[in-house]
């Protein structure tokens, strides 16, 4: 199921956000000097048959910012696990291609850390397309991380061992609560919703959006006879363009040596 | 039997149960809390704050309807089922401390949150496990015994500024800090909200007969964003301590007149923390009722409407009725509008994402002052950073973060305020708007090194070299007066 820089295809038809409202791609910063936010760049080159070369962007712009917050979220998914929640610290180069009837294609390199553990961080590269024709479709997403992400062997088996033996369901609520707070015994459950979230957020992203998980609303084991841990999450994703927070239901199934699968995952109604 | 004393036993092993902070998912404590709070404040926080019965009702300080239930369990699968029931329907044991203690034959006395009463009783009839009901409403016995539920929640001489605080308290803080700083801080009116409730802002002044300019810092426009009045207060707060000894403040005290608004969007705080934790928007009821809020930053008069924005109601960026149609809007862009020649700085705080931005949101074409506003900004990010080591991204709002119009910022800046900018505190997403408040004080930090490094810069812009900066008027009135003592010496 995982392996290493993956190329993923698109994959089954996704639920799309309701529509939004005017919003508008911000344009890129014109070429020459006359945008101050750019100077000494070179100037954006014209479009032509075929992909055009890679165009440098300031690492601040709001699209190759909404670019690596869905990279982020992918690796979240790929490489994430109850002991593990990568997230984006930093974006420190932004690339873009327009390709001709494809769509948009944005390079990366950013800086990744741990939810859990801020100073733990890793350098990434990424490719993001974002297709032009179907856009009902997922991205495009390769990453490559540079070196290694810590072990987490000890804390996923410790928290595989400690919910299959429980004798109850585990039920959570409001995770993170209003204070921000997240206690030791759920930070686990916070970490899995992180990297199931990434999938959901993978599938629902295009270039006018950038989702982030707010917080779990509720969490309810589901015991299984096989080797597979299972949990209905009902979490609530904030989008940064529209600034809706949307819930959304999501059946995670996860094992220390198979990773995390979202097996199925609906947009919920929001409350008036 | 004595209902009072059951309360106070239940608050003791609700203290006791918390410390313990065994395994069990019900139960949320935070080591901070232990560590940093004192027993009696811990204990009516967590009874007031219920924080043990979490989802819809976490928020609700209320246990109106909640019942304890006296079960003596008579065989082993009786007891089972109770241990199940405790742990899976979130239900409040009061006696014994844990699942694993409730035994055949023994008291077992458990809250049951409203919502899930019937639920159980339906369930300890199909196990025909008898109960009684002990108390009929909890809420109604804690209104008894502790009337004033948050009254211990005073603002102490230490009032603490690492953790958040609801609007009942930074009332009684602008009190406070007004009284106990007169000679600097005078608290005044500024309006109404649409759920008629003040919005007040504080003003630092030095006492001076040199005219002064304004700096106008406001915070809470958003409600959800919980960093920015931590922020306002934090901010105000380093001001008094340090005028003092600081140079720099003491510096640009004697010029400049600091106006802070430490919460804006009043209503839209008060209901994220009693009702919706993430609520955005103010809460003006439209289409009769059944829809409420407007986005407060989308409400300018700042090409309201053109983009960026909704114009239902349902959003979290409908921009209103028209610009200014809030009345929060209103007590701002009037004041602002009164004020605006003397203003130099305009700065709303906000969060999360670790941005300064920079006008416009509505165009990207960029404002006259852009190259300065841009310097500034970056020095500011700079200073920030040189702190904690976290790192802001500095820019034009329509550019690096997304088009909208409407904001408070383009509208400070089309109406002439020169240096105005917004501010997006931490983080970066991984709490988002919950941002912890651990984080308080680090995010405090940085941010106070960031804004001081503004007010600075244009306190040296407008007043160098410690001088009064000469109007054009009193210009003009010393070349005449020279003119004519040169005449008169002549």
């Amino acid at each position: 199921m995982l392996g290493g820089a993956t190329v993923v295809r698109r994959r089954r038809r996704r639920r799309r956000a309701a529509p939004g409202p005017l919003l508008p791609t911000p344009p890129l910063p014109a070429a020459g000097g006359d945008s101050p936010a750019v100077p000494g760049r070179p100037p954006r080159p014209s479009m032509s048959q075929g992909p055009s070369p890679a165009a440098e962007l300031p690492p601040s712009h709001c699209l190759p910012g909404r670019a690596a917050a869905l990279a982020a979220a992918f690796i979240a998914w790929r490489r994430g696990s109850p002991g593990r929640g990568p997230a984006l610290r930093a974006l420190s180069r932004a690339r873009r291609q327009d390709i001709d009837d494809v769509g948009h294609k944005y390079h990366l390199e950013f800086v990744l850390e741990d939810i859990f553990e801020k100073d733990s961080t890793v350098n990434c590269t990424a490719e993001v397309l974002y297709h032009l024709g179907n856009k009902n479709a997922a991205p495009d997403v390769q990453f490559t991380i540079e070196g290694e992400l810590k072990n987490t062997d000890e804390a996923d088996n410790l928290f595989y061992n400690r919910i299959k033996s429980l004798k109850n369901e585990l039920v959570a609520e409001n995770v993170p609560d209003s204070y921000g707070n997240v206690p030791p015994e759920m930070e686990p459950i916070r970490a899995l919703a992180w990297a199931a979230s990434g999938y959901v957020i993978w599938q629902n992203s295009t270039e006018n959006t950038k989702y982030q998980l707010a917080q779990i609303k509720h969490v309810k084991q589901v015991k299984r006879s096989d080797e597979y841990l299972e949990f209905d999450y009902k979490i609530l994703l904030h989008e940064n363009v529209s600034q809706e927070i949307i819930p959304w239901q999501m059946t995670v199934l996860w094992h220390p040596q198979h990773g995390t699968e979202v097996t199925q995952n609906s947009r919920q109604p929001q409350h008036v | 039997m004595n209902m009072k004393l059951m309360i106070e036993q239940g608050q003791v092993w609700l203290y006791n149960r918390i410390v313990q902070m065994k395994h069990s998912v019900q139960i949320y404590p935070h080591p901070s809390w232990i560590i940093c709070t004192k027993m009696w404040l811990f204990l009516g926080m967590t009874f007031s704050l219920g924080i043990l019965i979490p989802g819809k009702l976490s928020l609700n300080l209320q246990y109106d309807g909640d019942q304890v239930l006296h079960i003596v369990p008579e065989t082993f699968q009786q007891v089972q089922h109770l241990q199940h029931l405790c742990s899976t329907s979130m239900l409040d044991l009061w006696k014994p401390q844990l699942p694993e203690d409730i035994q055949a034959g023994e008291d077992l006395h458990i809250r049951v949150p409203a919502p899930l009463v019937q639920e159980v009783k339906d369930s300890l009839d199909q196990h025909m496990i008898s109960y009684k009901v002990l108390i009929h409403d909890v809420q109604e016995l804690v209104d008894e015994s502790m009337p004033k539920q948050r009254s211990h929640r005073q603002i102490p001489e230490g009032y603490n500024y690492t953790e958040y605080h609801p609007m009942e308290e930074i009332y009684k803080w602008m009190t406070q800090i007004q009284e106990s700083n007169s000679e600097l801080v005078t608290q005044h009116h500024l309006g109404k909200t649409i759920e008629n409730r003040t919005i007040y802002y504080l003003q630092i002044s030095q006492p001076s007969n040199k005219p002064k300019k304004i700096i106008w810092m406001d915070c809470g426009i958003h409600a959800r964003e919980w960093i920015s009045p931590a922020f306002c207060q934090w901010f105000v707060k380093e001001i008094l301590q340090n005028y003092k000894s600081d140079a720099m403040i003491r510096r640009f005290l004697q010029n400049l007149d600091l106006y802070i608004l430490p919460v804006l969007n009043v209503d839209g705080y008060i209901y994220s923390w009693e009702a919706e934790r993430l609520w955005r928007k103010n809460r003006s009821p439209y289409m009769n009722g059944t829809c409420y809020g407007t986005d407060l930053n989308r409400n300018f008069n700042s090409s309201w409407g053109s983009v960026g924005v909704s114009y239902n109601c349902t959003s979290e960026i409908f921009c209103g009725s028209g610009p200014e149609s809030e009345p929060e809007t209103r007590a701002v862009a009037q004041f602002i509008e009164k004020k605006k020649t003397d203003i130099l700085c305009y700065l709303t705080i906000h969060s999360y994402g670790q941005y300064i931005l920079t006008p416009y949101g509505s165009t990207t074409t960029p404002p006259s002052n852009n190259e300065e506003l841009m310097h500034v900004a970056q020095k500011a990010a700079a200073a920030l950073m040189g702190k904690h080591g976290t790192s802001y991204k500095v820019g034009s709002t329509s550019s690096i973060l997304y088009s909208n119009s409407g904001s408070s910022r383009d509208w400070a800046h089309m109406i002439g305020i020169p240096f105005s900018y917004t501010f997006e505190l931490r983080d970066n997403g991984t709490h988002a708007f919950t941002l912890p408040s651990d984080q308080i004080q680090p995010t405090c930090e940085e941010t106070m090194l960031a804004v001081t490094t503004i007010i600075d810069y244009v306190d040296q812009k407008y007043f160098p070299g410690g001088a009064v900066m000469l109007t054009s008027g009193s210009l003009s009135l010393s070349l005449c007066l020279s003119v004519v003592f040169t005449w008169i010496a002549s």
